[in-house]
């Protein structure tokens, strides 16, 4: 079994995408605990790849098909874990770009850059309603909202929807990032965000940061 | 160890723009000749037919003479390293990197001040220049100011050896007795005068003097060199405006056919000896007099030479990262970019300037480690766009369809490294991370590199039999030495 547990993590390590479904398929067949298999094979590999992109040795293409040589492993392997050991220790994100936006290629890189660091993004797409994302929020018990706009003018759909999760009494518990490339961190403080990032890779060192994690 | 190749070298002038100067500098030496100050190539010249005025040490080479040394088979310049991983084939095919010389001034790693250059600055100069990803040749960077100004010329030579493994460009063989100690300190480190024949591990630049005259110990030091089958760079720079005519085309002409003279005179004192056409024309300043290193003209013309060179078939050595700046920073990024721009996509064979600034007069460790950085990137661009089924892609853009992404594609994986430019240097992380990491700027990052390669041991040093008798060989020079201090 610690063969198999290993095999995950190099095969995330090797981003063999196409050999993966049937590796975890082979390791369930031999009788490998699918959690296991999760945290201590593939996600070990991507916290390995995670770390060597940190380092600059890796770059963002080897990050991303890492982490979808993992998203393939887990396809497989987590529709096996016993129910009650189900609920895996993952923090998630809510994604979205706000309303009357349509840009999102900033928000994808951030979504991507967080999957493969380990968070659960839930990535609502563009033009999404404050209502809306709340809602998608409370329903995956989302620990960060991330919203994202490109447009001085729908800008202030983040400062809307910071306002609409405190009148529900939701704040400070869910924390709230905003992002986009005329967003600063002046404007991020002004409107009460829990902060903004100038890429992706701050991104996820704020999320870290706010989840109680070192990046 | 191979230099860059540059998919479609840039040219400057036309195959009749070439042609023009070649005629011009050939009917120019008939009519006009050189000044040979060097009593035996004078002899030489007069054997093979020149016209020789001895009161006025004038020669006029006859066209003929000229064109058939042209026409003699090309001789290979080959730039032989103590390790022979990294020897430099001046094919005419690859773009190689050097340092210049020889500043006397170093800008201090750690206080920022100008102080005068050290044995121990040279000692890191070479160590530094040795870790650098597109450094070929190692042309010491300052003189060693703490030995007595005589013996600096060897001492220099014997910190050179000791702390590179790389081919040595020298430019300090004055006269022939020089010339024959430092081929000596080349024959104790490369095991025997055979063995430095065999594989040349130094290499030496003889100087003009513009306009049209060949320095008497110069070309004696280059002769002896050529008898030792050590390649001799023959280093014209007229200097447009002052030492040579305002356009360029005047000057590249002057320079052709003082490179032409000397080259006549090598080859008939020495026909195996391997030449390179060294050249560095940079107009004169004329509101400060300076001479403007880093000026366009001067990766212009060096782009010129390389050209006119290949046609003469020999390799070019032309400067390409030379600034007027006296301390690193933006003036001197904006100067060596330009011009070695301009020279590395010109396809030149050797380019000086890395780690100096202020006209060569000056070290900063920090900027040959920006250098560096710079010949990556033009690298990059000398690389050109490479046009192919695989890389015009049309199934994998097929594959990822409207409103895809290509992060994931194996295909991206696989050209990532060729295609693109990776940064070592560069900043190019976002405003917040920059200044969370402490917000050092090019040259504070360029600092902590040298601070990281000088921690490390030397590698492959030389065998300390062999420093001692380096030492030797400098002792025996110490009369002679000490009567010219």
């Amino acid at each position: 079994m610690e063969d198999y547990v290993a095999r995950l993590r190099q095969a995330v390590i090797d981003y063999d995408m196409e050999g993966m479904s049937k590796l975890a398929q082979d390791a369930l067949d031999h009788g490998l605990d699918p959690l296991l298999g999760i945290e201590k094979g593939l996600a070990a590999g991507i916290r390995e790849v995670g770390l060597r992109f940190g380092k600059g040795e890796l770059f963002l293409p080897e990050l991303v098909m890492a982490a979808e040589t993992m998203r393939a492993g887990v396809a497989v392997l987590e529709p096996h874990v016993p129910k009650g050991a189900r609920d895996r220790n993952v923090h998630r994100v809510v994604l979205a770009t706000v309303q009357d936006d349509i840009h999102e290629i900033g928000k994808n890189l951030v979504a991507t850059m967080l999957t493969a660091s380990g968070f659960e993004v839930v990535d609502m797409g563009v033009n999404q309603p404050t209502d809306v994302i709340l809602k998608k929020a409370q329903d995956v018990h989302a620990e960060i909202v991330g919203v994202s706009a490109l447009m001085t003018t729908s800008m202030p759909r983040m400062k809307e929807l910071i306002k609409a999760t405190e009148a529900k009494g939701l704040r400070p518990k869910e924390k709230i990032i905003v992002g986009g490339a005329p967003v600063t961190d002046q404007y991020a403080k002004e409107i009460g965000s829990d902060g903004t990032a100038g890429d992706a890779s701050g991104a996820v060192r704020l999320a870290h940061k706010l989840v109680g994690e070192t990046g | 160890m191979s230099g860059i190749a540059i998919r479609r070298p840039y040219p400057v002038l036309t195959q009749d723009d070439v042609d023009k100067i070649r005629a011009a500098a050939i009917e120019g030496l008939e009519r006009i000749g050189a000044k040979v100050g060097t009593a035996q190539g004078r002899r030489i010249l007069k054997k093979a037919g020149a016209a020789v005025d001895e009161r006025t040490e004038i020669v006029k080479f006859p066209g003929a003479l000229v064109e058939d040394v042209l026409h003699k088979p090309h001789v290979r310049v080959v730039l032989h390293a103590r390790d022979p991983s990294k020897t430099a084939d001046l094919d005419l095919h690859h773009v190689h990197l050097a340092n210049d010389g020889t500043g006397t001034v170093v800008v201090d790693l750690e206080t920022g001040q100008r102080r005068d250059s050290t044995s121990r600055d040279l000692a890191d100069s070479a160590r530094v220049s040795d870790a650098l990803e597109n450094h070929h040749v190692f042309w010491p960077l300052v003189t060693a100011m703490d030995f007595p100004p005589a013996s600096r010329i060897y001492e220099d030579l014997r910190i050179a050896f000791e702390n590179t493994p790389k081919h040595i460009l020298y430019a300090s063989g004055a006269s022939g007795d020089e010339a024959r100690r430092l081929k000596a300190m080349g024959a104790a480190v490369a095991g025997g005068e055979k063995e430095l024949r065999k594989r040349p591990i130094m290499s030496s630049v003889q100087t003009t003097l513009a306009p049209l005259q060949l320095d008497g110990g110069m070309m004696d030091a280059g002769m002896v060199f050529g008898e030792a089958g050590i390649p001799i760079a023959i280093f014209t720079m007229p200097t447009p405006g002052a030492t040579g005519p305002a356009t360029l085309a005047g000057s590249v002409t002057v320079a052709a056919m003082e490179f032409l003279a000397g080259l006549t005179l090598t080859r008939l004192a020495n026909p195996g000896c391997p030449v390179i056409w060294g050249c560095g024309i940079s107009p004169l300043d004329m509101r400060t007099t300076v001479r403007a290193g880093g000026s366009p003209e001067h990766g212009l013309t060096g782009v010129a030479v390389t050209q006119m060179a290949h046609a003469f078939g020999v390799p070019s050595l032309v400067g390409g990262f030379d600034t007027t700046a006296t301390m690193p920073g933006t003036q001197a990024s904006l100067e060596k970019f330009q011009e070695g721009l301009s020279v590395i996509l010109g396809g030149a064979d050797l380019i000086v300037g890395l780690g100096l600034i202020e006209d060569a007069k000056t070290l900063s460790l920090e900027q040959l480690v920006i250098d560096d950085e710079m010949v990556r990137m033009i690298r990059r661009i000398g690389d050109g766009i490479v046009v192919n089924e695989d890389t015009i892609a049309l199934d994998l853009i097929e594959k990822v369809g409207v409103g895809g992404m290509y992060l994931g594609q194996r295909h991206t994986l696989d050209h990532l490294r060729s295609e693109h430019f990776m940064p070592r240097l560069l900043e190019r992380r976002s405003h917040d991370l920059w200044l969370a990491d402490g917000a050092k700027g090019l040259e504070e990052k360029a600092r902590d590199k040298v601070r990281d390669i000088l921690a490390k041991p030397l590698e492959q040093p030389l065998d300390p039999k062999v420093i001692q008798q380096l030492k030797s060989i400098i002792a025996g020079a110490a009369p002679q030495v000490a009567a010219v201090a």
